[in-house]
């Protein structure tokens, strides 16, 4: 029996030692609350997520819904994989499947299901089409021919649709030698032709609606409108002495893309903007000024109107407008739809863990 | 109760070389963080003195260090030797403990999970001294810093979540801590029924460790190239369901191997 | 009784035994009698379950064999050497629920061994007697000693012979090999003769004895042509 004391002495070591860890684990153990002061509908389907980030500590994400808060970082295996498949349902899975072996892609969303690119190395350029949010169909083009080769080595930009075929925006060259190039795949999905944007300056760098990678978009599906909006950069020399560098620069202002025309117009000016999105067919944007510029995609047809009082801190989701202001006792995000507040909120700190990290979090809302 | 007697036993005979490894690794480890605390202090006290001491001391570097990574490699390589020793003992030396042991009136799973047990109390023991250590040294390091108003910038989670082997080790979360301690379990699994597949060849020679080497070769990496098949069609969280139903089998099949060959086969 | 039926065993191409079947009873001594390397010792740690045979079964008064009931005494220690002859009835006494404590402290006292002195410490004659006592304590109906005499001084062996004699062996059944017949000629009841992993020959000492006015060696002498 005094063997036993040997396990025991083991035993009270292993429980002294891990015990601490036990208590020590930095598992995040803030709780938060979201309290709805006007118009609950709004949050119905909305959940807010926020970020903690300090130089000295474990970076931490949250979830605040209406009646739940969880954490979000950290997450053992289990509750990873479980929070993934939650979060991606359905008909996403099949085209997540489909991207999981390709090395690059891109996507957008349409009311059908998904649509967009793929690459397998340099070697082949899937195109792909989900029919009626289900069943998916592929066409593979063989990187032998020195079209689609060029593509797969081209920088994507972007995809658009219009009037039912696939446009993929991609650039050739760099160091202020791009080139803006169109990419149109046929209906039928087997063949594609391609043509060169003429830009007066700079080139395209991102196409509105687009998922990189195999990131699938969980705003609502895009509509197919004449204006596609784009991002522009352009590059400035610069010369010291005898040596030449070139910068590249984010254009400022709203560009689009005219599918009628074929050119890259601008719609808003030369303004700085705290975000911007697309809804169905009208482009918004909110600018620092709390200017809020609501352009018509079909018509070009642009108009203003002031929302905010001042921006602090304001971002589009799910078709609305959302600006959030640090309180002593949280952080109030405010809703904006069509120019008119509908809703206000406050994410608030349930325990002292969260009481201690409120003013170093960074607000976000998406869907559900 | 007999497995509880038999692992007090085989924790006897271990008390001895376990001791002396955690004297070794404290050792290693105190001596080390001596040597980088008068170390860096030295440099920093020379950058002041030519006005750039801008730079900030991290707990983080200290782990980082060769010295204290060695010392975990030691601990490492000690458990794996000792999993393979905890049988091969047994059949060694004058006194052949194995004739006892499966002579005993008893199930032989008993001597089997008595040494695994063993194994698991050891690496829990060690997990556990290791993190009551890197405590005492991160309170060493703070207060030494602290008495020589030199800046220190990462808290100690920080500093171990951004070491990997210490971030495997001591993760964030518990349920993580479980699992990774079972992937410890399954590589002393393997190991153990190498051993009684080897021992279990009457026919000694060269051939029968390369052979029950082969048949767990086949076991461990049929997943693995099953892994590669399915990677391009499983999505993240088929992935993780895909781990774990591999693990559960590796278990499974080498407790049942360890089993068969324990029972029916071993030769002393 | 333990009935050995038709076991077989083969190392590399060498059939080591071959088709061997035979019984010993309880309350007598049964000699596996062979020269070296005729497969005794493969037949003893076979019937533990040691060296699993390739074929054949052993059943111990009719049933698979019971490990409360048979114990095994090996030519060498079965403890690690380090252990103390008191650590070694500490450990028989946590997994032996058969274990004679009392048995045990007569056979040390009689064979004037030393609780404390550890395996590695002591001689082959008196390990040999460690073991047998150690064996003989867990009380069974059948024993089954491996050479015990080999390699032993002539005292060790006049104790262990006048321990088979006595009434503590009495109603046990023992199964003994050995290469050195003489000095326990007269205790044996039953021999087997091995050559080649086969038996060559099965024989009732007693009626060897009184009716052929033959020895054990002599018999051997026969089989063996030596």
């Amino acid at each position: 029996m005094k063997r036993m004391w040997n396990v025991a002495a083991l035993g009270a070591v292993i429980v002294i030692g891990l015990g601490t860890f036990a208590v020590d684990a930095t598992e995040p153990k803030a709780e938060w609350a979201l309290d709805i002061s006007s118009n609950p509908s709004v949050w119905k389907d909305a959940v807010v997520e926020f970020g903690y980030n300090t130089d000295d500590d474990v970076s931490q994400r949250y979830e605040v819904t209406s009646d739940e808060s969880r954490v979000t970082s950290d997450l053992n295996y289990i509750a990873e994989g479980l929070r993934y498949r939650e979060r991606l349902k359905g008909d996403a899975r099949a085209v997540h499947r489909l991207m999981n072996g390709m090395t690059y892609t891109e996507s957008i969303r349409m009311k059908d299901g998904y649509v967009g690119l793929g690459q397998y190395g340099n070697k082949e350029l899937i195109i792909f089409n989900q029919l009626n949010g289900k069943e998916i169909k592929t066409y593979t083009f063989d990187a032998k021919d020195r079209q689609i080769y060029e593509i797969l080595t081209g920088w994507w930009s972007g995809l658009f649709w219009h009037k039912g075929e696939l446009n993929l925006i991609y650039r050739n060259g760099y160091d202020g030698d791009e080139t803006t190039m169109l990419a149109t795949f046929t209906q039928t999905m087997d063949d594609v032709t391609v043509n060169e944007i003429k830009m007066d300056n700079g080139f395209i760098t991102h196409v509105s609606g687009t998922s990189y990678f195999d990131e699938t978009s969980k705003s609502p599906s895009i509509s197919e409108t004449r204006y596609v909006p784009v991002a522009v950069n352009a590059y400035e020399t610069i010369r010291e002495g005898d040596e030449t560098y070139y910068s590249g620069i984010t254009m400022p202002g709203q560009f689009a893309y005219d599918t009628e025309t074929g050119k890259v117009v601008q719609l808003a000016g030369n303004q700085d903007f705290w975000d911007y999105a697309v809804f169905e067919n009208r482009l918004f944007t909110i600018n620092t000024d709390g200017e809020e510029t609501v352009i018509d995609l079909e018509t070009g047809k642009q108009s203003t109107r002031k929302v905010l009082d001042s921006v602090n801190r304001a971002f589009y989701a799910n078709g609305r407008l959302y600006q959030t202001r640090q309180v002593k006792d949280g952080v109030v995000i405010d809703v904006y739809e069509d120019g008119k507040q509908v809703s206000s909120a406050a994410v608030t700190p349930e325990n002292e863990e969260a009481q201690a990290m409120l003013d170093q979090i960074d607000v976000y809302v998406r869907q559900k | 109760m007999n497995l509880l007697k038999l692992l007090s036993w085989e924790v006897e005979r271990v008390t001895k070389p376990f001791l002396i490894l955690v004297a070794g690794l404290l050792v290693v480890q105190f001596g080390y963080l001596g040597y980088f605390l008068w170390d860096e202090t030295q440099l920093y006290e020379q950058l002041r003195r030519a006005g750039d001491a801008d730079y900030q001391m991290s707990f983080a570097n200290y782990l980082g260090g060769t010295a204290y990574l060695l010392s975990l490699g030691i601990a490492v390589a000690a458990m794996l030797l000792y999993s393979v020793w905890i049988w091969y003992r047994d059949f060694q030396g004058r006194g052949t403990f194995m004739l006892r042991l499966l002579t005993m009136p008893q199930k032989r799973m008993v001597i089997f999970f008595a040494k695994l047990a063993t194994i698991l109390m050891m690496t829990l023991g060690l997990f556990a001294i290791e993190w009551i250590a890197l405590k005492l040294q991160y309170i060493a390091f703070t207060s030494w810093f602290d008495g020589k108003m030199i800046p220190m910038n990462g808290s100690f989670e920080q500093a171990l979540s951004s070491n990997g082997i210490l971030g495997m080790m001591y993760p964030d979360s518990i349920v993580n801590f479980v699992i990774h301690q079972l992937f410890i379990y399954i590589v002393v699994l393997f190991i153990f029924a190498f051993v009684l597949i080897e021992r279990s060849f009457w026919q000694r020679t060269i051939w029968s460790p390369v052979l029950s080497l082969s048949i767990l070769v086949v076991i461990l990496t049929i997943p693995i190239l099953g892994y590669a098949f399915l990677s391009n069609r499983l999505i993240y969280d088929e992935t993780i369901m895909y781990v774990g139903v591999v693990l559960i089998v590796w278990a499974g099949v080498t407790i049942w191997l360890g089993r068969r060959f324990l029972q029916t086969k071993l030769n002393v | 009784m333990i009935e050995v039926l038709g076991v077989k065993k083969r190392y590399r191409k060498k059939q080591v035994i071959e088709d061997v079947s035979f019984t010993a009873n309880k309350g007598e001594i049964t000699c596996l009698i062979g020269l070296n390397g005729t497969g005794k010792s493969t037949l003893l740690k076979g019937i533990m379950g040691l060296t699993p045979f390739d074929k054949g079964s052993v059943l111990i008064d009719g049933k698979p064999i019971d490990l409360n009931r048979v114990a095994f005494v090996a030519d060498h220690a079965m403890f690690p050497i380090h252990f103390t002859i008191e650590q070694c009835e500490a450990f028989m006494k946590d997994f032996y629920p058969t274990f004679d404590s009392a048995l045990f402290a007569r056979l040390v006292e009689d064979f004037k061994l030393f609780p404390e002195d550890k395996l590695s410490e002591l001689s082959k004659g008196t390990l040999a007697k460690a073991n047998l006592a150690l064996g003989i304590a867990q009380d069974p109906d059948y024993l089954l000693l491996d050479e015990p005499f080999s390699g032993i001084d002539v005292f060790s062996k006049e104790q262990i012979v006048e321990l088979f004699s006595s009434e503590i062996m009495e109603n046990r059944g023992v199964l003994i090999t050995t290469h050195e017949i003489e000095d326990i000629e007269y205790l044996i009841d039953k021999a087997v003769m091995l050559n080649n992993g086969r038996i060559v020959r099965e024989f009732d000492v007693e009626d060897v004895r009184f009716i052929h006015g033959k020895s054990i060696v002599d018999v051997m002498r026969e089989e063996y042509g030596a």
